[in-house]
């Protein structure tokens, strides 16, 4: 367990399947919520996580999905980890909808797919501002 | 019978749920919502739900109000699932459970605990957290399909 930043910051890890929705859904509303997030904003959210909970399992390095989920007054930032190599770019590439686009890009305010830092695995960033 | 047991634990189980956040009292309900959802996928009847809820409010909130008397640290639950016994562990880095005499509380949450509780374990996890491990059986499926755990 690691030491936490007055940030208000969950760090979750969820076993492949069903749970991932369920309680990823929940967590990242309520940390939504409590940073005051504008309900169209929390939609996105809500939206994003879902589209995570679905492809996630796929890129995991394990049998896990690990997220932190970042909000404060001004965002709401999920951070895939533990993905395997180029798994956050398939990742983000799996957001490809016909006709619609990338929901990631399409959604998110800024996306970043790469190596996590130490280099061990992959992670995908999307970042939600509540301001613009 | 609830049995309250206090000793030395080394986890070494992949749980299916982690959660860490910081130990504020917000946050208790983000662990209690993240809850629900745990046991909505595993299909808890809603009486066994409530006490599963009420049982991890009561050890989070213990967490808050007596881990960290100088500020701020990390909040942890940890729930791994295992032929319909779900076993839960309430996790911090603060002081470890002392008696205090100047405690806010009432002194009930771990007797509640250990009454909604089918075993309440207090001790020592990994790295020398402090754990509050709870087990709870969850009977069968209110109905639907049972989560392939």
């Amino acid at each position: 367990m690691s030491e936490q930043s007055g940030t208000n910051e969950a760090i979750v890890r969820v076993r492949s399947g069903p749970l991932v929705g369920a309680v990823l859904g929940r967590v990242v509303g309520m940390l939504a919520a409590r940073a005051q997030c504008p309900i169209d904003r929390l939609d996105d959210a809500i939206l994003l996580t879902d589209a995570v909970a679905a492809h996630a399992p796929v890129h995991a390095l394990d049998n896990h999905v690990h997220v932190v989920v970042a909000a404060d007054d001004e965002y709401l930032e999920l951070r895939v980890g533990d993905l395997r190599p180029a798994g956050g770019r398939r990742l983000l590439a799996d957001g490809d909808l016909p006709g619609v686009g990338n929901v990631f890009d399409r959604v998110a305010d800024d996306v970043q797919a790469g190596p996590a830092p130490g280099g061990d695995s992959d992670e995908l960033i999307l970042r939600l501002n509540f301001r613009t | 019978m609830t049995e309250i047991a206090e000793s030395p634990r080394v986890g070494t189980e992949t749980p299916d749920l982690e959660i860490i956040l910081p130990a504020r009292a917000e946050n208790v309900a983000v662990v209690r919502h993240a809850v629900g959802g745990l046991g909505e996928v595993l299909d808890v009847d809603d009486q066994t739900l409530s006490d599963i809820k009420l049982a991890v409010t009561e050890a989070c909130t213990n967490v808050v109000v007596h881990a960290y008397p100088d500020g701020v640290g990390p909040m942890g639950l940890r729930a791994t699932v295992d032929d319909r016994r779900l076993d839960l562990v309430v996790i911090d880095r603060g002081r470890g459970i002392v008696p205090r005499a100047d405690s806010p509380g009432l002194g009930l949450g771990l007797p509640l605990i250990a009454t909604l509780a089918e075993s309440l374990e207090l001790g020592t996890g990994r790295d020398e957290e402090t754990e509050v491990r709870m087990v709870f059986d969850l009977g069968l499926p209110a109905g639907g399909e049972e989560l392939d755990a």
